[in-house]
């Protein structure tokens, strides 16, 4: 049965691009299936660490959460990122797939890494199977895994490479079609986010391929675990706004509409998007600022780009906000607050945004504390950490990506959403949990807790909490992450329960109107992607370059860099 | 998005606003709800903002107690009797292998013999230790220290010390502050 076409309204997505939607289907379904996992997981450290309800020995905890990071952090995220993108680029070019065969060929090899790389997660849990990954979600030495997890995130990584060359060849030919014009939004917002990927993933590439790889292969003896490091965060701050950049896509394009009004303004969403490219990737020394070998000045300015990565975070605060109060009023909000009123929080998709995006700024002031040297150092390596990015990562992204998959699904499918109210709970019960457990885990952060551990307690020692006491934190954590599984199960249901009927008649509102400051009052230089891309480069050549050469002055597979900033004095004569 | 669809839209977000939602499901906007359908959004909403907000505000409050505020507990470095004159500065407490260890240092700054006693040891379980410590007589201007260990039930923390301070002149000995100091362990 077909999807019903009202009067003046598009049809279902899945209408218009049969190939394209049958696309987004399979990335979500992967997506979901791997959220469905590394969320039971969560579960399971989440009373396993408490000591609230263990069931598995603690050498399977690394298992576990590894499995719960890499699941989660690459497989849920960036499959659901390319299933967004690729809607995205179709629907806002309005351009079938140039070919499928190459789009189903970098599905097909993501998917294949994703499976070798949870394979080799998951045979930790048995022992007569001869390899294991329990290297945790970061992976770096001196942890080591089975070639073929390290093989599989290479596959999983070319992917996402052959991906963007997708999107980028789609937006060509539209250019070719369409000289002058400025790109759609949602195109825009693509083309900046993969060019930071292709920029930010250089350095995990180089990491794996020519470092991982040969040595859990024995080909070579030893690396240098601060050149490991090093390369891993490289990648592994852009990694964060690789989850965060489909994010702001959907707070910028979906929200506004869905609050009944349109986007503030266009091009202030283009430079967000701009400043993310450039800013996102030297940033990466904010992750190491306990590691000695890296010079400190490199660290302060590490430290000073990211307080500047604020200000785009700020910028989307204020627009998106702006959009929302735009369509607030024209629903009849008026006062300076009474306006939240008019918004439709019993829509499960836009609550789940606005939640996100409320959560995001909690997230914000915790990452603040992160990104200072100096304050850091109080929480390196605590429970304050994964208190912080559960509220990034793990309700910024992950609660959007769930509320637009209510807005997104039946137009995928041709089918009406089910289970509303289950749907209209959610994200609500989603919000409780994560304020349950993100709260106790800063503050035992902050007594000092540390993560990474299915033992948090010393012997002959006991954490003071600055309030309350450390049980109740324990506690606190369980019941957060309780109602977060169960808050995830409805979302399963809703999503599977909402394939498996039959399609019926459905009136689709696809449409996304326009910002009320369109892209023709943006400056000509906005959309000069490789500009932005230039500057970029310079910017991580400047943060990096110093420091990567001295990590290399004694050897790349040198594994014992002395305790302390070399010196950078041969660089300058080289340059001299 | 088509240019037609561009321009309706834009057409449409002019004029009255669109229902958002995409497959015709159940009204959305507050004002359009059934009343069973509304009266418990807002009761979802009242619990999922206000569950949050009392969660933080309580962590705000009680950092900033821990700053400026007093503590509930004893710790080392503090006076065990603030309403005494003379210091009493705790310098060990600590529960660790079910024992409970306090030693305090008292510095008779008065003019008389000066003495501090624990009579008793309060539990988190409603018992009570009655095996006591005790410092002095202290002379003037001398300084003494007060130490004692306790070996606690299973799973028990002290929660309050019964102290006493004392003055010793001919002969007698006169109760200058009398006193039930709260912990703050762990349970």
């Amino acid at each position: 049965m077909s999807t019903e076409r009202i009067e003046g309204e598009l049809g279902a997505f899945r209408d218009e691009y049969p190939d394209a939607a049958n696309v987004v289907r399979k990335l979500f379904a992967v997506s979901f299936a791997a959220l469905g996992i590394g969320g039971l997981f969560g579960l399971i450290q989440a009373l396993h660490r408490t000591g609230v309800f263990r069931f598995i020995p603690s050498k399977d905890y690394y298992t576990v959460l590894t499995g719960h990071g890499v699941l989660l952090a690459l497989v849920f995220t960036i499959f659901f990122l390319c299933g967004i993108f690729t809607w995205s680029i179709v629907d806002s070019l309005e351009r079938p797939l140039e070919s499928v065969t190459f789009t189903k060929t970098w599905v097909a090899i993501m998917s294949t890494g994703s499976t070798m790389a949870g394979v080799a997660i998951l045979a930790g849990f048995v022992g007569e199977i001869p390899f294991q990954a329990d290297v945790l979600f970061t992976f770096y030495p001196p942890l080591q895994a089975h070639p073929i997890f390290y093989i599989g995130l290479a596959l999983f990584i070319i992917g996402t490479w052959l991906a963007g060359i997708d999107w980028f060849r789609t937006y060509w030919n539209w250019r070719g079609d369409n000289p002058g014009q400025s790109p759609p939004l949602r195109t825009f917002m693509v083309l900046m986010t993969m060019l930071m990927w292709y920029l930010s993933t250089l350095g995990v590439a180089v990491e794996v391929v020519f470092f991982l790889i040969p040595w859990s292969l024995g080909l070579i003896q030893a690396v240098d675990p601060l050149l490991m490091r090093t390369l891993f965060w490289y990648f592994g701050h852009p990694v964060v706004y690789f989850w965060l950049m489909p994010a702001y896509l959907i707070w910028y394009t979906i929200l506004p509409k869905l609050a009944g009004g349109r986007l503030f303004s266009d091009p202030l969403a283009r430079i967000v998007f701009v400043l993310f490219l450039v800013l996102s990737t030297p940033v990466g020394f904010h992750h190491q600022y306990m590691d000695p070998g890296i010079p400190e000045g490199f660290k302060f300015l590490a430290m000073s780009n990211t307080m500047f990565l604020l200000l785009p975070s700020l910028l989307t605060a204020f627009t998106v906000v702006a959009s929302m109060e735009y369509g607030a009023r024209r629903n009849g909000g008026t006062g300076y607050l009474s306006w939240l009123r008019n918004l439709p929080w019993g829509e499960p998709a836009f609550a789940a945004m606005a939640l996100a995006g409320l959560m995001f700024a909690a997230g914000g002031f915790s990452g603040m504390v992160n990104a200072g040297m100096n304050v850091n150092y109080l929480v390196h390596n605590t429970l304050w950490v994964p208190g912080h990015f559960h509220l990034t990562v793990g309700t910024a992204v992950a609660l959007t990506f769930m509320g637009v998959t209510y807005w997104l699904w039946p137009q995928l499918t041709g089918k009406r959403l089910q289970h509303r109210t289950l749907a209209t709970i959610q994200p609500y019960l989603w919000f409780v949990g994560m304020t349950l457990m993100s709260n106790a885990m800063h503050r035992g952060g902050l007594a000092g807790i540390p993560r990474r551990t299915a033992e948090p307690q010393y012997e002959n020692f006991e954490f003071e909490a600055l309030f309350g006491t450390i049980g109740e934190i324990r506690w606190q954590i369980a019941l957060g992450g309780i109602l977060l599984t169960l808050s995830l199960t409805l979302f399963l249901i809703v999503v599977v329960g909402t394939w498996l009927v039959d399609r019926s008649a459905i009136a689709v509102d696809g449409d996304l109107p326009p910002a009320l400051s369109g892209p023709e009052e943006a400056p000509r230089a906005i959309n000069n992607l490789r500009l932005w891309l230039v500057i970029a480069v310079v910017l991580v050549a400047l943060a990096y370059g110093p420091p990567l050469y001295t990590m290399i002055q004694d050897g790349l597979f040198y594994p014992g860099q002395p305790p302390q900033p070399t010196a950078l004095e041969p660089l300058w004569e080289v340059l001299l | 998005m088509s240019e037609d669809a561009l321009e309706r839209s834009t057409e449409d977000a002019g004029s009255e606003p669109r229902d958002p939602r995409t497959d015709g499901g159940q009204p959305v906007q507050a004002g359009q709800m059934t009343g069973d359908r509304r009266k418990y959004l807002k009761y979802l909403i009242a619990l999922a903002v206000g569950i949050p907000v009392a969660l933080e505000a309580g962590t705000f409050f009680g950092l900033l107690q821990g700053q400026v505020g007093d503590e509930k507990g004893l710790s080392v470095g503090e006076d065990l009797l603030a309403e005494t004159a003379r210091p009493e500065t705790v310098d060990t407490l600590a529960v660790a292998d079910g024992t409970f260890e306090l030693s305090v240092t008292v510095e008779n700054t008065g003019d008389v013999d000066y003495g501090v006693s624990i009579s008793e040891v309060k539990l988190s379980n409603g018992e009570a230790l009655s095996d006591g410590a005790s410092v002095g007589p202290i002379a003037p201007g001398e300084t003494g220290t007060l130490a004692g260990e306790w070996s606690l039930p299973d799973g028990a923390t002290p929660t309050a010390l019964v102290v006493t301070a004392r003055e010793y002149g001919d002969g007698t000995a006169e109760v200058v502050a009398a006193s039930t100091v709260e912990l703050a362990f762990d349970d």
